[in-house]
């Protein structure tokens, strides 16, 4: 049986494509390497009666029309309000609103953008003219750093300081380069989900097979198959395979590319781009399940701990531990931020417990002394466990469970290049017009490869808006199969 | 971090709330009031409660210099205790702001306007070596709209000739007080200690003049209706250093720019002069923000809009093309039929 | 002064002269006004090294707009060069040198030890580059409109130097021989792009050859005389001994200068050719510069260079390879963007970026028989040191000693006179924007008849006096403007 398109991964990105493409009647097949759909949108029983979601607590933003289009609030996904986040100093603390202004306008326009370049059907006839470059929303951020732009907001160094770890949200970016005022698109969060990312996974699974799509899951797809120039299918690793006119792949740049394709069969210019798409410095993620609620520390509301909570924020320490990670080198000082998930949604954890998550930013995929074992884990639950009782006391006492994910374990999980979560640095020459192809033919999902459409973290929507990139290849995909360019 | 803040006369604005309606403007707690309270202030006066304003002291050796830098008037000729109402731009010409400049002193100012911009302020004071304070918590101030205002104050025992645009120091029974006449009423400024006693002393004496307490959306309805202009509520100020927009022609408030005074922005691109024009419409469901049409042509753009209950339409201000600025054109905003008016739409009391 | 004057040039270094030259050459009455005793500004001998004095500038000439050449008939006032081409000289510690001279084949056989990939790959960088940088020069060169930007500018205007070198080249020694002009400006190699500043450099000219590093015969300072020369052959009244203390404002519009001695100069347009921070928050008045602009300036420069000069008893090891070059000694590129790091922290970094010439061993007259000078610019260095740069200068000076010592061993014991010059601290930081704006935009100033002609007009700041030529040309046009 031919399908009209092949999802590669069912995760939030996958399965909004799969419900987008099939609710308008196309035969749509879902392929995944895991047991079962979700990929990011997870929860995970980490010890016995204490779940968290083991990647991120908060998902980018789903857009609004995309939101309502999937049903997801009727399929059982409730959103928290972003909520204002706590600093940690020695001695002192700061509480800031959630932040808002020009970078979210750049994000909707952004969005906006996208989502109309992709319902144009591709650009491939002989007589179309060229369209004249249009500068894209938030270019501006591409030459300025991140301490100026932050600069405009606040002149206070600690608020700015606060400021900037509420937009990294556990990630870490030189701050004084120039094009790291970029990351300010990527720093918006859509709220915790009730009952955990697993549930969003869940709604949006119940949306695409009721919309008509079929998922197969436990299956990896090793291949995709073309003929004299164009997609035909996928090849999975029973050996088997999937036809299809139009292949979607949520996978990131590197895997899609270099481990779908032989690299004798691709154009030289995209196989340099795929293998020079320089990855995000790493995550790594330590859930905690603590057998009571901790004192809040001293002089801190307990309305302030729903929020995230950054530990003692300073440029100088994101500056290190770039530069640390970019050595392989085991941070002394990694940037934490932590988060009380159960204060917001009290089913993570049993009665009168709590669940933390620490997020932990510059952690290497591999260090350079060698691959992660079993006693450099330990050290570094120990570090950050070290780290937070410093600024929060009492709190390591209360720990009765934990688990540490580090990069190659997300590796493993989700099929990510290098544990890199968000798909690519968020830098210049990697954003906006150029993520991740130049090419103005590659608008909206589509790339250099007739009939192959990227979605995912690596495409240009992916660190702005969950399920928005799924979205846009999707429309990419109907507009280009009613245009008979398939 | 931003803990709401309550005003001086927080505690008589609650009591006064009877709808129990509230709002917030510059972080402080206010009450919003009804509108029809606006019509108030056509028969007897209203007292409302205007301490949320931002205020600015600058002072210094060459405060003189930076200020007359700052504005887009010459400050030199106002004498201490006098004000004037004027912008002040970015660096491309841009309106950062639009307020109230009163000198206190030989090189002491006062900058006051709904919208704070203090660390623009600082920038530039900076360069001259000036110091610049934000005093908004440091008064608590009441206006005093109606034509029995004077009447009211002179039976407080506050007997005073004012200018417009003056402001004068007086010691009443006791309390230290200032009173201005900055915009369409008279303003009683106070120490936020003694701003109970003062309200209770307003309204003791205003009793027999039927004063109300007004809120906040009365005080939008009664600016309007006089044509004053406030950022915030009806444009948005640039917080850029370097975006040319708004212009201050193409708000209409070309003439708070004197072409031979040098100001920062100066330089920046002007744009053709439009008229700050009233529109009355047919309906009363107001138009903010909205672009003005005549037979299909843009000619102007709406700034604030509200009903007016006095009026029992809905009024907006707008900038517009010269051409289509007489009084009694008919136009279209948002769909709906308007005339233009001049303003003030209610003759001054 | 008994006319009235049309121009005022402030500052005699080459940009002022140029501009001075050219201005007086379009018919203007032109006084320049420098506040040192000798003309000539960073490429006057000023420095006394022993018996030599040499200049605190820069040492090579890469960026020298041949109009500029021909236009002022500098070769009439007795330019000459003593190299035309310098060769690109890698030095590394872990193998044989790298010879990138303009011959490619040649390159390729030095880069071979390394990675055939990168030797054959060179041909094809170097092509694209120098087309794709001739193609930017009607940007660069011409003081048009701007044009709407080619993709591939934009694209390279997002791109970090390091990611263009770490995806052209595989083997660390190419990259890193690269990697000392990837911070010029004092510009981390990471930063979003910094890869046009490649493209920058391959725009520029000299004698004729695309790319060429040149040096003029007699050092630096016979380029400033042949300039002097041709401004005052135009009638250019050049004025030293006088330092200009503020500007003069009539209105909104300049006005003339006044001298530190308080003498008031009157003209009808200024140019300046010191820094943009220096014009318009020092000489300006509080404010005119605008609030915004003078907040954004009153951030220096947090990363420089500082330039050694020594006198050697003989010729240095490595300058036998090739005696007409410019030796590169950068280990790593990575190590230069932490080092970067480190120096915008105040720190000195633990790996530097050296450039070091010999001219003598091309310049034979620089110095007498058996004096060597060897000249080494080193990045990336503090401006201002959190240490001070009297604590931090005897550090420095040990770290290039060493760095020196491993590739020509005994140079310690051969030096006979040691020069340090440390980063200026008011230099204007580089804004990669800069490079894809106009001319206009950075000449022009919020002052009206106030003009940079400096390396504050350049879109990277360098020794190329075209922002001098098209000040001029902005400033004739608006005097003959004005007259109408």
């Amino acid at each position: 049986m031919r399908y009209d398109a092949c999802i590669i991964g069912a995760g939030a990105d996958g399965l909004a494509a799969a419900a987008t493409l099939a609710a308008r009647g196309l035969k749509v097949a879902v392929v995944e390497r895991d047991s079962h759909p979700g990929g990011r949108c997870a929860t995970r029983e980490f010890h016995p009666g204490f779940r968290a979601s083991p990647y991120t607590d908060e998902l980018p933003p789903i857009p609004a029309e995309i939101f309502w289009s999937l049903d997801l609030a009727r399929r059982g996904v409730v959103l928290a309000p972003a909520s204002a986040s706590l600093a940690l100093w020695p001695g002192r603390q700061s509480l800031l609103p959630a932040p808002a202004g020009r970078a979210e306008a750049f994000r909707q326009a952004i969005l906006a953008r996208v989502l109309a370049d992709s319902a144009a059907p591709a650009n491939r006839g002989w007589f179309t003219p060229r369209a004249p470059y249009a500068p894209w929303p938030g270019e501006e951020l591409s030459t300025r750093t991140l301490s100026e732009a932050l600069e405009e907001l606040t002149a206070d160094p600690a608020e700015r300081a606060n400021l900037m770890a509420t937009f990294l949200t556990g990630r870490v970016c030189n701050p004084a380069l120039a094009g790291s005022a970029l990351q300010l698109l990527g720093g918006a969060r859509g709220g915790m989900a009730a009952g955990g990312l697993g549930r969003l996974g869940e709604a949006l699974r119940v949306a695409a097979q009721e919309a008509g799509a079929e998922i197969t899951c436990g299956l990896e797809a090793t291949d995709i198959r073309r003929k004299a120039g164009r997609v035909t299918g996928v090849g999975l690793a029973d050996g088997s395979d999937i036809a299809a006119r139009a292949v979607i792949s949520t996978l990131d740049l590197k895997r899609t590319f270099l481990s779908l394709f032989s690299w004798s069969e691709l154009p030289r210019a995209l196989v340099d781009r795929a293998g020079a798409f320089r990855p995000a410095p790493g995550t790594a993620r330590l859930l905690l399940a603590l057998d009571a609620l901790p004192e809040p520390p001293v002089g801190t509301e307990a309305c302030a701990l729903r929020g995230p909570i950054h530990l003692a924020p300073s440029a100088a320490a994101l500056d290190e531990a770039t530069h640390a990670w970019r050595r392989g080198a085991l941070p002394a000082r990694p940037p934490a931020m932590l988060r009380l998930v159960s204060a917001v949604d009290p089913s993570l954890a049993p009665s009168g417990a709590a669940t933390l998550t620490v997020t932990l930013g510059a952690i290497p995929h591999t260090p350079f002394d060698g691959a992660w074992t079993h006693e450099k884990r330990d050290r570094l639950s120990a570090t950050a466990l070290a780290i937070i009782e410093a600024l929060w006391p009492g709190l390591a006492k209360r720990v009765i469970g934990s688990e540490l994910l580090l990069p190659p374990d997300m590796e493993q999980m989700l099929g990510v290049s290098g544990g890199d979560l968000a798909g690519g640095e968020l830098a210049a020459d990697q954003m906006l017009g150029l993520r991740p192809f130049a090419d103005p033919d590659c608008r909206g999902g589509r790339t250099p490869v007739q009939g192959l459409y990227l979605a995912g973290p690596s495409s240009a929507l992916g660190p702005l808006a969950t399920c928005a990139s799924g979205v846009e290849a999707a429309r990419a995909v109907a507009a280009d199969l009613v245009a008979r360019r398939l | 971090m931003n803990a709401l803040r309550a005003t001086p006369f927080h505690a008589r604005a609650a009591e006064a709330n009877k709808l129990n309606a509230w709002e917030t403007r510059g972080g402080f707690t206010l009450a919003a009031g009804d509108p029809g309270e606006a019509v108030a202030a056509r028969f007897g006066a209203v007292v409302a409660d205007i301490s949320w304003h931002w205020r600015a002291s600058i002072s210094g050796a060459r405060a003189g210099e930076f200020v007359s830098r700052l504005v887009t008037r010459d400050p030199a000729r106002l004498q201490p205790g006098e004000a004037m109402r004027t912008l002040w731009l970015n660096d491309a010409g841009g309106v950062r702001g639009l307020g109230t400049l009163a000198r206190m002193g030989r090189e002491s100012f006062l900058l006051i306007s709904t919208v704070d911009d203090l660390g623009w302020l600082a920038d530039g004071a900076a360069l001259y070596g000036v110091q610049v304070r934000d005093v908004t918590q440091e008064v608590g101030v009441l206006e005093l709209i109606g034509p029995s205002g004077g009447k009211i104050l002179a039976a407080a025992g506050l007997e005073v000739e004012l200018q417009p645009f003056a402001l004068r120091k007086l010691f009443w029974r006791g309390l230290d007080v200032t009173l201005s006449r900055f915009g369409d009423g008279i303003e009683l400024w106070c120490a936020p200690d003694d701003a109970l006693i003062v309200w209770d002393r307003i309204a003791a004496a205003g009793r027999p003049f039927a004063l109300c307490p007004a809120g906040q959306r009365a005080l939008d309805i009664l600016d309007l209706e006089s044509g004053i202009v406030q950022p915030g509520r009806d444009f948005t100020p640039v917080r850029d250093g370097f975006s040319p927009k708004p212009a201050p022609q193409s708000l209409g408030l070309g003439s708070l720019v004197e072409a031979d005074h040098i100001f920062n922005g100066k330089r920046g691109a002007a744009g053709p002069d439009k008229a700050l024009v009233g529109l009355l419409f047919d309906s009363e469901t107001p138009a903010p923000q909205t672009y003005v049409m005549r037979s299909g042509a843009v000619v102007g753009r709406t700034l604030g809009s509200l009903l007016s209950p006095a009026l029992r339409r809905a009024i907006a201000l707008a900038a517009m093309e010269p051409g289509a600025a007489a009084p009694g054109t008919v136009l279209t905003a948002a769909g709906a039929p308007c005339r233009t008016c001049a303003l003030p739409f209610l003759p001054p009391r | 002064m008994s006319e009235a004057l049309d121009a005022l040039v402030i500052g005699g270094g080459p940009h002022g002269l140029t501009a001075a030259a050219y201005l007086a050459k379009a018919g203007m009455r032109v006084a320049l006004l420098e506040a040192a005793a000798e003309i000539g500004g960073t490429c006057a001998n000023a420095l006394a090294l022993g018996d030599l004095t040499v200049p605190a500038g820069a040492q090579t000439l890469y960026a020298l707009d041949p109009r500029v050449v021909s236009e002022l008939k500098l070769v009439r006032f007795g330019l000459k060069f003593a190299a035309r081409d310098l060769m690109q000289i890698g030095l590394r510690t872990d193998g044989k040198p790298l010879l990138l001279g303009r011959d490619a084949r040649a390159a390729a056989r030095s880069i071979s030890a390394y990675s055939q990939r990168d030797a054959a790959h060179l041909v094809d960088f170097r092509r694209e580059l120098f087309a794709f940088a001739r193609a930017q020069r009607a940007l660069w060169w011409e003081d048009g409109p701007p044009a709407a930007l080619p993709d591939e500018l934009r694209r390279q205007g997002a791109t970090g130097a390091a990611a263009m070198l770490d995806a052209a080249f595989e083997s660390e020694a190419m990259r890193a021989v690269f990697a000392f002009d990837a911070m010029a400006g004092g510009m981390s190699p990471a930063a979003a792009g910094t890869a046009l500043l490649f493209a920058w450099r391959a725009a520029q000219e000299m004698c004729g050859l695309q790319g060429a590093v040149a040096v003029p015969r007699g050092g630096m300072a016979a380029l400033a005389a042949c300039l002097s020369a041709a401004a005052q052959g135009a009638g250019v009244e050049i004025r030293t001994g006088a330092p200009v203390a503020r500007l003069l404002l009539s209105g909104d519009a300049v006005s003339g200068v006044v001298l530190a001695s308080g003498e008031e100069v009157a003209a009808r347009i200024v140019l300046s050719s010191l820094s943009r921070r220096e014009t318009l928050l020092n000489l300006a008045p509080s404010g005119a510069a605008g609030f915004a602009a003078a907040k954004r300036l009153t951030h220096g420069a947090e990363v420089g260079e500082a330039k050694f000069v020594m006198t050697l008893k003989a010729v240095p090891g490595f300058a036998a390879l090739q005696p007409a070059a410019r030796f590169l000694i950068v280990e790593r590129l990575e190590n230069c963007i932490a080092a970067h790091a480190e120096a915008r922290a105040g720190r000195l970094p633990a790996e530097l970026a050296l450039e070091a010439v010999v001219p003598t061993a091309f310049d034979t007259a620089l110095a007498p028989p058996g004096t060597d000078i060897l000249s080494v610019l080193v990045r990336p260095l503090p401006v201002v040191p959190a240490e001070g740069w009297s604590k931090l200068a005897p550090r420095l000076s040990e770290a290039v000693m060493a760095i020196l010592e491993r590739h020509a061993p005994g140079l310690r014991a051969n030096i006979t006179g040691l020069i340090c010059v440390t980063p200026k601290p008011l230099r204007d930081p580089l804004e990669i924007s800069q490079l894809r704006a106009s001319w206009r935009a950075r000449i022009a100033t919020p002052i009206a008849g106030l003009y940079l002609c400096g390396e504050a007009g350049e879109p990277v700041p360098a020794l190329s006096c075209r922002a001098a030529r098209i000040a001029a040309a902005i400033a004739a046009a608006h005097l003959k403007g004005a007259a109408r």
